[in-house]
């Protein structure tokens, strides 16, 4: 068992194989050696979003600090895959080929889905950080540029001329 | 959450995470993206991802950039696409910029140009071959309808419908015969198309000029590149020749790589077959209409594709060790048995015809 510490000092109890999905943990435990003894602390992770209870989840939606209980949720659910295949060049990634559980997982609010990607980006977890992005990149595709303004709360700070011109070097994009 | 905060919910992530969110968009969405705002402008500018959209639609790039698959591009090629106050602003921060020893970079490629140029391209092949396209919708519509209850009566009335097709000449194709017009002289002899010999004929150069271009691995770029071409033999006076079809520009035609697989083979013959280039109308005539038609209609049905997918499966099927003469009437047998053997394991029979 390895025991990792949140932001706000929440302990969490879990086992080698699920905290070494996370590179960061793995490497520390190398380094380290035997992790019984001390827990690891992870500063930059609020405890909740470590593990991801399925039944506790609807008050995670509530509460946004919840990241280092998901994250767990998700280490647990992936613990039997496959090492992933390296990334090959010539085949382009596509945004749509998400695991349905892993849609289930990620299917939370915006604020709880950054924290996760953050999260995943610091504690070095690749499948969790693609498979995030990848439900951001989907919620982008095939939004106007007002709806995706919306979406992010962007402030729209070109000039009307500014927009007109980058509106129009792009037109070739719209055209089917 | 009951309050969402009024700020900006993009700088949440840092840009290292938005660079790898974007990259999952297609051109289109990117452009959208970067219409939002100027920090979102900048980041959808990126030249990696320009390069990525440009590698995945086999944009041809003609400079030297297959050494550098991976970084250091991202900080040469923002300079192509920052406007040029931005540019100055980081030219002045790094003291190594003012390096005389320093080698001058290279100039960088606009990968967003070369997307642009070659979105054109595929628009303009679109277009002269979207009539085709819906046509062959409507096939499609018109053969489910009937196909259940009798089979040759939808190939019937596709074939029908085939005749009135009007022939567009093909952009690519007359640059093409411009350059290399002994290669296209089937076609000019085609003009009769409707004699059966010519048909025959046809059928002949069909399959000298398929398979060749088929059998390579469909995935592999180097076995595509390196694959030795037979000699056209010279008794071929009409053959389109699998060196003009592998060199054809018209192996960058605008077609979904989802449906029709990935190698640009596929995505030629699938042109040639359904727009209404010049090449096309020979290879339409070699493998008749009636057996392309039936061929993409009835397996991909079989096969549940959206379309296209069975055509590729029939061209994908082991091939004879050589050229054949078919009749029509043999190319839809030898069709109708591949589809019994549809899982592909049993080699596709092709039935001969009397003497070469």
């Amino acid at each position: 068992m390895v025991r990792i510490t949140s932001s706000d000092s929440q302990e969490f109890s879990v086992s080698q194989d699920i905290a070494c999905q996370s590179q960061l943990i793995k490497n520390m435990i190398e380094d380290v050696g035997d992790a019984d003894e001390q827990p690891i602390p992870l500063p930059n992770v609020a405890g909740a979003i470590l593990q991801k209870g399925g039944s506790c989840f609807p008050s995670i939606s509530n509460a946004p600090k919840l990241t280092l209980f998901a994250v767990i949720e998700y280490a647990t659910m992936h613990k039997d895959d496959p090492p992933s295949a390296p990334e090959t060049d010539a085949k382009p990634s596509t945004s749509e080929d998400i695991e349905d559980r892993d849609k289930q997982f990620l299917n939370v609010d915006q604020g709880t889905l950054f924290e996760i990607i953050l999260a995943a980006n610091y504690l070095d977890m690749k499948s969790l950080l693609d498979v995030g992005c990848k439900t951001v990149a989907n919620m982008i595709k095939g939004k106007t540029v007002e709806e995706v303004r919306a979406l992010f709360n962007i402030v729209n700070d070109f000039t009307p001329e500014e927009e007109e011109q980058i509106r129009k070097e792009n037109e070739w994009c719209e055209d089917r | 959450m009951s309050s969402i905060p009024p700020l900006d919910e993009t700088s949440i992530l840092p840009q290292e995470i938005w660079l790898h969110i974007l990259k999952h968009l297609d051109f289109r969405s990117l452009s959208r993206f970067g219409l939002t705002s100027r920090k979102q402008q900048i980041q959808s500018l990126d030249a990696s991802l320009w390069k990525a959209l440009c590698l995945a639609n086999r944009v041809q790039i003609t400079e030297q950039d297959q050494d550098d698959p991976f970084g250091s591009a991202e900080a040469v090629d923002e300079s192509a696409t920052v406007p040029q106050s931005l540019l100055l602003f980081s030219f002045q921060e790094g003291p190594w910029r003012t390096n005389p020893m320093r080698v001058p970079d290279p100039v960088p490629i606009d990968y967003k140009m070369k997307f642009m140029l070659h979105r054109r391209k595929v628009l303009e092949r679109m277009k002269r071959s979207r009539m085709y396209w819906a046509e062959y919708q409507n096939l499609k519509l018109a053969a489910k309808a009937v196909t259940l209850e009798d089979p040759s009566e939808s190939l019937r009335r596709m074939l029908s419908v085939q005749k009135n097709l009007p022939a567009i000449p093909c952009f690519q194709c007359e640059t093409d015969k411009a350059s290399a017009r002994p290669l296209f002289g089937f076609h000019r002899n085609n003009s009769k198309r409707d004699s059966n010999a010519t048909l025959v004929q046809g059928v002949y150069i069909f399959l000298i000029s398929a398979i060749p271009v088929l059998t390579a691995s469909e995935s592999d770029t180097d076995a595509e590149r390196s694959y030795a071409l037979p000699p056209v033999t010279s008794s071929l006076k009409m053959s389109a020749s699998p060196y003009a079809l592998l060199h054809s520009s018209h192996s960058e035609t605008p077609t979904n790589s989802t449906i029709i697989g990935e190698s640009p083979r596929s995505a030629y013959i699938h042109h040639t077959l359904t727009s209404g280039c010049a090449l096309a109308g020979g290879m339409k005539n070699l493998c008749s209409r009636e057996a392309v038609i039936s061929a993409l209609v009835e397996m991909d049905a079989a096969e549940g594709h959206v379309t296209g997918g069975g055509l590729l499966q029939f061209l994908r099927q082991p091939v004879v060790q050589q050229p054949l003469r078919m009749e029509v009437s043999e190319i839809s047998l030898a069709i109708q048995q591949m589809r019994m053997n549809a899982n592909g394991s049993t080699t596709l029979r092709l039935v001969h015809s009397k003497g070469i």
